[in-house]
């Protein structure tokens, strides 16, 4: 691929296309029906997952704040709590993918990084949860909650394994990005 | 939706509008959207900017906006809570969750051509970060435009496709994510400065977004 922007880097820019990729699948996810307010699958984590070995720490850290601020962009959040509960939870669950990924290496596998990530986002949120809105209440939700969230953890590890596997894109991004 | 980039008539903004004026005037509607309680007044909002969108040599298609509407409330019918207003098929129609539809789709739509007015490829804010979400809106839109079917019967493949046609489009036009001479977009000639005709189009965009806002 070819010469760097002036502007941006090439790996920035691949960032910003990751990031893009988020909220494609954060709008996809938009439209997909939820059984409980709050439960999201977590669709656009997946770019963040993809992007582990082929970005330093410090590009992954930005593409966790470029999404959360596209996310609340394109779903029309920014100024809303939701905001607030997306940024804790794609924070924690980066933070966790990223040292889990780093600290594990092969003895992990994308599935597992994304339950972990998956509960690190469940556990922040029920935290926000109890700490602004629903008080001690919020730990009844808990056990579902989290049940239900390692469960789309899970879907969106099986997911980003089987793309990361047979993705063409994501073959030559990888050598654009080292 | 498409937002067409190809040649059209008229480009309104691009010729009496910087870039940069415009972001930050879509900067400055955009929470007059959001706040925008009023149902009906956020459809009326959904369409001023699809009209601008059109003036802005936008491409305008009312059919993927009207089934993507139409996806959402029936995405959050499922979910009902409120008054029931009918039944359909043994399913209820509740008032509350149509409301949520209405207002998520017209939020999805509204920002969307909202974006496609006030996003625009030469668009440069100061700094690294600005220019790097500037780029990250960009692509979301050049994602979004491909026209080409996804191929639902193969997520994976048709996922990959699509990323690899937007990403050559891109690279091909000089714009690629692995590489371009042009910085935040550039694939137009645009305003040098801002006209005092746009400079009061964009006071008058405002002024009716939040007058409907304080007003409703």
């Amino acid at each position: 691929m070819r010469r760097s922007t002036p502007f941006l880097s090439e790996r920035l820019d691949l960032v910003a296309f990751f990031a893009a990729l988020c909220l494609l699948l954060s709008t996809v996810e938009y439209l997909i029906p939820k059984p409980m307010p709050f439960l999201r699958l977590g669709l656009a984590n997946l770019p963040i997952l993809l992007a582990l070995d082929a970005f330093p720490l410090p590009y992954i850290l930005l593409l966790i704040l470029l999404k959360v601020l596209g996310q609340g962009l394109v779903a029309g959040t920014l100024f809303s709590y939701v905001f607030l509960f997306s940024l804790a939870g794609s924070l924690s669950s980066g933070l966790v993918m990223i040292g889990s990924f780093r600290l594990l290496g092969r003895s992990i596998s994308l599935i597992g990084v994304s339950v972990l990530g998956a509960l690190a986002s469940n556990i922040a949120q029920l935290v926000l949860a109890a700490l602004l809105v629903f008080g001690r209440g919020a730990w009844l939700m808990g056990p579902p909650f989290l049940a239900l969230g390692t469960a789309a953890g899970l879907l969106v590890g099986l997911f980003a394994r089987k793309f990361a596997e047979t993705s063409h894109w994501l073959r030559l991004v990888r050598e654009a990005a080292r | 939706m498409k937002g067409g980039t190809a040649s059209r008539p008229l480009r309104l903004a691009e010729r009496h509008l910087r870039p940069e004026h415009l972001f930050l005037a879509g900067l400055g509607i955009l929470p007059a959207f959001l706040f925008q309680g009023q149902l009906w007044v956020r459809a009326a909002q959904v369409f001023l900017f699809m009209a601008l969108a059109f003036l802005c040599g936008r491409r305008i298609r009312l059919l993927p906006p009207a089934l993507l509407t139409l996806s959402i409330v029936a995405a959050n019918l499922a979910t009902p809570y409120g008054k029931v207003l009918l039944s359909v098929w043994g399913l209820p129609v509740t008032l509350g969750a149509l409301q949520t539809g209405l207002l998520k789709a017209t939020t999805m739509v509204g920002l969307f051509y909202l974006s496609l007015v006030t996003v625009r490829p030469e668009l440069r804010l100061p700094g690294r970060f600005g220019g790097l979400l500037a780029r990250m809106i960009y692509y979301f839109e050049l994602i979004m435009e491909d026209d080409k079917r996804f191929d639902r019967r193969d997520p994976f493949g048709g996922l990959d496709a699509l990323l690899i046609r937007v990403h050559g489009e891109a690279s091909k036009s000089g714009e690629g994510a692995c590489g371009s001479a042009a910085p935040a977009g550039g694939r137009r000639s645009s305003a040098a400065r801002t006209t005092p005709a746009g400079l009061a189009a964009m006071l008058l965009l405002g002024a009716l977004n939040w007058g409907a806002l304080v007003l409703s």
